[in-house]
């Protein structure tokens, strides 16, 4: 009987409870447990804005690699660094780049997706989370705006990923995508806010809404999808209930706003920024890792690396000489857009000399107006405008002249603000191509380097044509010679017409079997 | 052969005794084998008489013997002994196994007990301590590839660590742990811990390879189960036992590079002319004055000769009932790259107490053993390949046109430091400070009650505990933290520390129930175990360190914030397991085993799973009409099938996640506001991964075992294969954990042992095996007919796919273009066209691009489509061998041994990435190329196939950087002298042997590299990729061993 103790012991761990398998997570927290109050939901709002502020998208590879190469601005290093980058136009279909854009994109909006299926049984007031949906509802469609104007067809994502099975799905046509972009974006305009964000381009309001609208209006008005005239209309109706609703006005001062967006100090009195990417800090330098790096791959030439000095920066990015010739040389901006000096690894301001036009790098973002100390080298707090009322303003111009085959009041009114502010003469008396031809140089002068030219070539059908102008100015006796230069010419040279838009990732067609290539990729 | 000559001698004198009667009195014994087990079964007869009896489950004996009487004790596999009885009423016996280790007897450890060669009905190998550990090795794993037939041992490089891969029987999963299910001492590890055991207490290391065998280990055994048992105490005296040895490695094979003219002949070609004056031909320097220039050989500075010492000291013995065991060792290893280095001390205690009359045993094991390597790891880096040690070692300039002494300057002026990243490998090697420490401690203890008669009952309990540190300096003469206003990595001085802690408890409770009878043999077990495994990891990383001399203590003294990380995880498993030993009469066997697991891993639906084997087994031999036959002396066919599994996921594999951190906010109005992110999907679905094995086996031994032959055959099929699959990357993940596909291993084994020569003073043995293994992979993700591997090792390569594996192929395949040489003059028409050169294509000739010229990459168009794209991508090469094994000769004459060991790897090919950057400069300025680049295509040298230095599209995997990757290496050899006994007895020495090895000596293979079992980015689906190793090196050892 001696034998009782083990026999028990050996019964007693043989029943033992099946809690033992129960484990409890410690670093992570699971999507059926999150969601239940209103600061959940706020976190997984900030979760969905986030994406946005990745190095992938707004950070560097969207907003810069993908997207500010074009007919005004080239890529400032020798053609060999180009060589099979998507800023050369020599990317392939396994582009690393555009795979992590592609990425992150629809990163973002799984996580918009998630939430806007799990926040229904959250606690809170209605009110605000009518609002929380209304953002989410618009980044999903925001997001998904961005896929389609690069990529031109794309899978359109409406509900969270459940199936590990079935990751395929077939892309929408290009102009089903738009319109239902469209409509989800006027889902959210009674949801969002029109009152308490109203200075405060952080976030999502109504007016961002209405903004956007009418940017995707416009590219859906265009080339390829040419809806036209209906869609003209709506555009112009948007940026004029935005012009309409006072709230936002422009700054006298062009240097203003992107000495604010470089410091992190809001215009709350013009209010020009109407939505922009956040960015903040020195990453460890501070503590705070956002993933910005403009200022340093895009903006005036800095070379001082150190952490105390004014900053460093690539400057990637330079004018051509088509935008140089596009300003008056009263025209405020020129200088603003195409700095007139860079600033040497001692910090001293060097002038260049007049002839120097090719040279002058890209002047909107400039790490000496960042405000934070100490500098880290490559990332910076500097934000990024997504869209401005400059660029709304222009956009009604584009739309009452597209879509009343001339120009009306409202459109010259509309362009001649932006004129006035940058001190140029104001327009009359111009047909309708003269218009046209106009608004599309404004937008030039007014907008380039700011991820947006690119794809007014696009949509205006004259990508392949612009990039040749390039090619052929590059020609030009005020063009200077050496290599960092000459890159201009061999991306010209490597352009085609598939160049319009991007092909979509390797990665993606091995997995998404119902999805089809780009034509010409 | 001190055996056979003590032997002669005793019976020479028990014959010169005269033999007289004395009246009888009952007498017993014990008998036992030197590791103190009772053996079962032995022969006790009187001599010269047919009186006597056999031992019992104890291995006691009691007869009826006069004093004068002499005891002969015999035993197959053992001596016999002759004892006298005289006044002994107590004799205790110890059998040595006899010096031909007869395999039927061997003791094989089969999980949750030991069966006997004899009686195995699975397919199990046992490895040979005794050949492997001629050879010091620090490592166990090391020494075992090409040992074991079915058994793959690779290293990424020649690194030092612990850094070595074990496979049985072919990769059985795609992206998960290809690693076998350890089990030390009982405690089971699903990663190896071999580097912390000392290969001197190792006492025997068995393979499960089968089914039937690892069934058992149900929902680990997928991946085969290796079985390490350490010493217990030896019986006898008191012995202490001491091993040393000093090595001194060096390297195998360097890399021939350009000389210094035919560098700057190079850089000639690819620079303009003002850019080349500028920076070659300065102070009046000409090309031909580099002929006599004074060159750097960057190899020589960063590689040494290294010298190893190591050191065990053991103490062993029998005190009544105690067995009793224990060990130190120390190990000072140096790497052959300069300041890189690995020390061990490791100790170790084993006790073993039976109490009760033997009814009751208690053992407790611990081990503890801390590991630290320091130096750099040549391989790390991932975004540019510039940021490799090797690339910086090859690529660095031999020559120094402006005079300075390049060996002293911390970076190349002339280089481009925002693109190329290279740094001067020597102070890289002296100045980063790249340290881990790895402490391992480990508790096992045990008790094993006889309850009744033949029922066991057995439970232990055991605790491990692995602390990995991972400490980095970053001085101001380093990559990172040296400051130049274009050095785009600068982080000031810097450092990174993390602890990677990781316990585990187990708790084993089995029942074993056996007896005999008319011939039946039973054998029944039954238990319960339970397992826990906790992980905790935390990280800081802080920069711009006010001042390197804190070092490590510099945290918190810096101008930057710190960052910290931090991961926390458990998971557990219980499991039921039950088994069936049946023999009758040795001649027909069955095995029948079942086990239940439960694993916190998946989902409470999906959590169970159930992994049945059965195997029958026959050995033939037995049968009346073999019984008698001198030839076939062994014959036994084994039949198996059975379920295992494999749940080698993470903690938390079936649970969507959401994550926040550090880097996870978004700053509304300039304020940091937490985000949270999904980053891994939901999937309750998942589950086990369970295996299907057929085995067919075959033993046969000829002329007692002169000549004994293994054979087996497998099919393994996995189904439900745990995957880290691809998702389209527009579902918001890039990939997650499912149970999709199928993967079929299967293949043949055989090993062959044999006595060749067996005299007096001559003995020598051989023993071979080979072993050949096919993957498929039968069934992928819905839809898809390959899955695409690429390797980050360049920015450039992320997303390329460098592997591929499709469906009805092995995993692992290489993919990309095949080359078709350069395109040639005669391939294009060239027309002027004001002074430019204008090359059109001749018809059928296809450019890769609109640039291409002669001297550029062809590659071949496939699909005849007339362009180059990723549709003319093709599978160009094999990753995985197709066959292994080894061959070990061992010759022993008087007291002299001597001992060679070949491995051979057959049928892979190498994805040789050094090539790709060092045969290959694509524009690249001031870098120098392996000498092979010397016969690149040029305007003189027009025929030949190695692209031009200025090549457009030579950024491709292709064909032209594949090699045959089989091998031959005299792995390892050893002489050694056993002095024999009598010289030693007056120095109170029992035992002691010296040696000479040594390792790596020769490789017999056409591959290029320093080492063709390079895979420096090793996974089932990325093999045999070659990218800045540590390269291997060539060791030779003296060693001594003494026994007191």
């Amino acid at each position: 009987m001696k034998n009782i103790p083990f026999i028990l012991l050996f019964l007693f761990t043989w029943g033992a409870c099946s809690d033992f398998l129960d484990t409890r997570a410690y670093d992570f927290v699971s999507p059926e447990d999150f969601y239940q109050t209103e600061n959940d939901a706020q976190m997984a709002l900030a979760g969905v804005y986030s994406a946005l502020a990745t190095e992938d998208v707004y950070g560097n590879r969207y907003s810069c690699m993908i997207s500010n190469v074009d007919d005004l601005s080239f890529y400032v290093r020798p053609s060999t660094q180009t060589v099979s980058r998507v800023f050369g136009n020599d990317h392939n279909t396994s582009d690393t780049d555009i795979y992590n854009a592609w990425t992150a994109i629809y990163k973002g909006i799984e996580s918009a997706n998630i939430l806007l299926e799990r926040i229904e049984n959250s606690k809170m007031e209605e009110t605000v989370k009518r609002r929380i949906i209304g953002e989410a509802k618009f980044l999903r469609a925001y997001l998904h705006f961005l896929a389609v104007q690069a990529w031109k067809e794309v899978p359109i994502r409406k509900e969270s990923f459940k199936d590990v099975a079935k990751s395929a799905l077939p892309s929408t046509p290009q102009a089903d995508a738009l319109d239902w972009i469209i409509r989800e974006m006027e889902e959210t305009l009674p949801m969002v806010d029109d009152q308490a964000y109203d200075r405060s381009p952080s976030h999502v309001k109504k007016s961002v809404v209405e903004g956007v609208l009418a940017r995707v209006c416009l590219t859906r008005a265009g080339y390829p999808t040419n809806g036209g005239k209906p869609y003209f209309e709506k555009a112009a109706t948007y940026a004029k209930s935005v012009k309409d609703s006072h709230k936002h006005s422009l700054n006298p001062d062009v240097y203003e706003m992107w000495k604010r967006m470089a410091s992190d100090r809001y215009d709350t009195q013009y209010n020009e920024s109407m939505w922009e990417v956040e960015f903040i800090g020195a990453r460890e330098l501070d503590g705070n890792w956002t993933n910005g790096r403009i200022g340093n791959v895009i903006g005036n030439i800095q070379k001082n690396g150190s952490t105390e000095g004014l900053g460093y920066s690539y400057w990637f990015y330079g004018g051509s000489l088509i935008l140089w010739d596009l300003f008056d040389s009263n025209d405020k901006r020129r200088d603003l857009t195409m700095a007139p000096y860079q600033i040497n690894n001692k910090d001293q301001y060097v002038y260049w000399k007049d002839k120097e036009i090719v040279q002058r790098a890209c002047g909107k973002y400039r790490r000496e107006w960042e405000t934070l100390m100490p500098r880290h080298k490559n990332y910076t707090q500097e934000n990024y405008p997504i869209i401005r009322y400059a660029d709304l303003l222009l956009m009604l111009a584009e739309a009452e002249n597209e879509a009343n085959q001339s120009p009306t009041p409202l459109a010259y009114e509309a362009i001649n603000t932006v004129r006035e502010r940058a001190g140029i003469e104001p327009l009359s008396g111009l047909s309708y191509a003269a218009f046209q031809q106009e608004v599309r140089n404004e937008r030039g002068r007014e907008l380039c380097f700011e991820s947006l030219r690119r794809y007014d070539l696009v949509r205006w059908g004259i990508y392949t044509d612009a990039i040749q102008a390039l090619g052929e100015v590059t020609y030009d006796s005020r063009w200077p010679g050496g290599s960092n230069y000459s890159t201009a010419r061999a991306f010209a040279e490597r352009t085609q017409k598939k160049h319009e838009y991007l092909p979509i990732p390797l990665k993606e067609l091995a997995i998404n079997t119902e999805l089809k290539q780009n034509p010409l990729w | 052969m001190k055996f056979i000559n003590f032997k002669t001698i005793l019976i020479v004198l028990f014959f010169l005794i005269p033999i007289t009667i004395f009246a009888q009195v009952s007498v017993s014994g014990a008998v036992s084998d030197e590791r103190g087990e009772p053996l079962t079964g032995v022969n006790v007869m009187i001599k010269g008489t047919s009186r006597g009896t056999v031992t019992d489950y104890d291995g006691k004996f009691t007869l009826q013997a006069a004093p004068d009487d002499v005891l002969t004790i015999s035993f197959i596999g053992f001596e016999s002994q002759e004892i006298r009885v005289g006044k002994q009423k107590q004799i205790k016996i110890i059998l040595y196994e006899s010096s031909v280790q007869i395999q039927e007897l061997e003791v094989v450890a089969v999980g949750y007990g030991d069966v006997r060669r004899r009686d195995l009905t699975g397919s199990v190998a046992k490895a040979d301590m005794t050949e492997i550990i001629k050879t010091p090795v620090n490592n166990i794993a090391q020494s075992l590839g090409g040992r074991i037939a079915g058994v793959q041992v690779s290293s990424k490089d020649g690194g030092l660590g612990d850094n070595f891969n074990i496979t049985v029987r072919g990769a059985g999963s795609l992206t998960q742990s290809t690693e076998p299910l350890y089990v030390v001492d009982g405690f089971p590890l699903e990663s190896s811990n071999m580097g912390s055991l000392n290969p001197n207490d190792i006492a025997s290391i068995d393979v499960l390879k089968d089914a039937s065998a690892s069934a058992i280990y149900g929902s680990r055994g997928a991946n085969g189960v290796v079985i390490i048992t350490t010493k217990k105490g030896n019986a006898g005296v008191p012995r202490i036992e001491y091993n040393g040895s000093v090595t001194v490695s060096n390297i195998g094979k360097k890399e021939e590079l350009l000389t210094g003219y035919q560098f700057v002949e190079l850089q000639q070609e690819i620079m303009n002319e003002d850019d080349f004056a500028m920076n070659y031909l300065r102070d009046g320097r000409t090309l031909d004055t580099y002929k006599t220039e004074p060159e750097y050989d960057w190899q020589d500075a960063i590689y040494r000769t290294a010298v190893t010492n190591n050191h065990y000291l053991s103490l062993s013995g029998i005190q009544g009932d105690l067995q009793y065991s224990a060990s130190g060792s120390y190990l000072n290893q140096e790497g052959i790259i300069v300041n890189s280095r690995l020390n061990k001390y490791q100790g170790r205690v084993s006790l073993d107490q039976k109490l009760f009359n033997n009814k009751l045993r208690v053992r407790l094991i611990s081990n503890a053993a801390r590991t630290i390597r320091n130096g750099v790891d040549p391989t790390g880096g991932s975004t540019s390949v510039s940021h490799a040690l090797m690339y910086s070692v090859w690529g660095y300039r031999p020559v120094s046109p402006t005079g300075a002494d390049l060996m002293t300057e911390l970076y190349d002026d002339a280089v481009e430091m925002t693109e190329d990243y290279r740094f001067n490998p020597v102070l890289s090697a002296y100045n980063e400070m790249r340290k881990t420490t790895t402490d391992n401690l480990s508790i096992n203890g045990m008790v094993d009650y006889e309850l009744i008669r033949n029922l066991r009952f057995k439970a232990t309990g055991a605790y491990q505990k692995v602390d990995y540190n991972n400490e980095q300096f970053n001085n101001s003469k380093t990559k990172t933290g040296f400051y130049h206003d274009k050095n785009t990595a600068y982080r000031g001085v810097n450092a990174y520390y993390s602890l990677n802690n990781r316990q585990s408890l187990v708790n084993e409770n089995t029942l074993t129930y056996q007896f005999d009878k008319k011939g039946h043999h039973v054998n029944v077990l039954g238990g319960v175990t339970f397992q826990k495994e906790s992980v905790y990891f935390h990280d800081m990383t802080s920069t711009f360190i006010t001042n390197e001399i804190f070092e490590m203590a510099g945290f918190g003294k810096s101008s930057s914030i710190p960052s910290v990380g931090s991961a926390k995880g458990e998971n557990t498993l219980t499991s039921y397991l039950a088994r069936l030993n049946y023999n009758y009469r040795s001649k027909y066997y069955l095995t029948a085993s079942f086990r239940a697991d439960g694993s916190s891993k998946f989902a409470p639906g999906n959590r169970w799973g159930y992994f049945p084997s059965a195997s029958l087994a026959w050995a033939f031999n037995r049968e009346d009409f073999l019984k008698e036959n001198e030839v076939l002396t062994n014959g036994k066919l084994r039949l198996s099938y059975g379920e295992t599994g494999n749940n080698r996921v993470g903690n938390y594999a079936f649970r969507g996640k959401l994550e926040t951190g550090d880097n996870s906010f978004y700053p509304f109005d300039s304020n940091k506001f937490i985000a949270y992110i999904p980053t891994d999907m939901q999937n309750e679905n998942l589950k086990w991964e369970t295996t299907e094995q057929y085995n067919v086996g075959l033993d046969l031994g000829f002329w007692n075992d002169r000549v004994s032959i293994i054979a087996d055959y497998y099919i393994k099929n996995t189904r439900d294969l745990l995957l880290e699959a691809d998702l389209a990357p527009s579902s918001g993940y890039a990939s997650a954990m499912m149970n999709i596909g199928e993967l079929q291993n299967s293949g043949f084994e055989f090993s062959v042992q044999t006595v060749n020569v067996k005299t007096g003073n001559f003995l020598w043995n051989t023993a071979f095996n080979i072993s050949f293994n096919k993957n498929e992979i039968t069934k992928l993700n819905d839809k898809q007919i390959a899955m695409t591997n690429s390797i980050y090792w360049d920015n450039k390569y992320r997303t390329m796919p460098a592997y591929i594996s499709p469906i009805g192929s092995p995993a692992g395949l290489m993919y990309g273009y095949l080359y078709e040489g350069t395109y040639k003059k005669d391939d294009f028409t060239i027309t002027d066209n004001n002074g430019t050169e204008v090359y059109t294509p001749k018809e059928g000739v296809i450019l890769y691009s609109n640039e291409s010229r002669p001297g550029d990459p062809r590659y071949a168009d496939i699909n005849h489509d007339g362009v180059i794209n990723d549709a003319d991508k093709t599978i160009i090469g094999k990753g995985h061998p197709n066959a292994i094994g080894g061959l070990n000769n061992s010759f022993t004459y008087k007291n002299v041994d001597f001992s060679f060991f070949f491995q051979f790897s057959f049928g892979n090919n190498i994805l040789n990435a050094n090539r790709m950057v060092f045969e290959n400069p694509a524009g690249k300025r001031h870098t120098n190329m392996f000498a092979s680049y010397a016969d690149r295509w040029t305007e003189t040298n027009a025929t030949s196939n190695i692209p031009r230095s200025r090549a457009v599209g030579s950024q491709e995997y292709s064909s032209l950087y594949i090699e045959d990757g089989s091998f031959i290496r005299l792995k390892s050899l050893s002489l050694g002298y056993t002095f024999a006994p009598q010289l030693l007895s007056q120095l109170h020495i029992a035992a002691a042997r010296v040696a000479f090895s040594a390792e790596n000596l020769f490789t017999i293979t056409s591959y290029s590299g320093n080492d063709p079992e390079v895979s420096t980015r090793n996974s089932v689906l990325t093999p045999s990729f070659d990218w800045s190793p540590y390269p291997r090196s060539r060791n030779y050892a003296l060693s001594l061993n003494i026994t007191f």
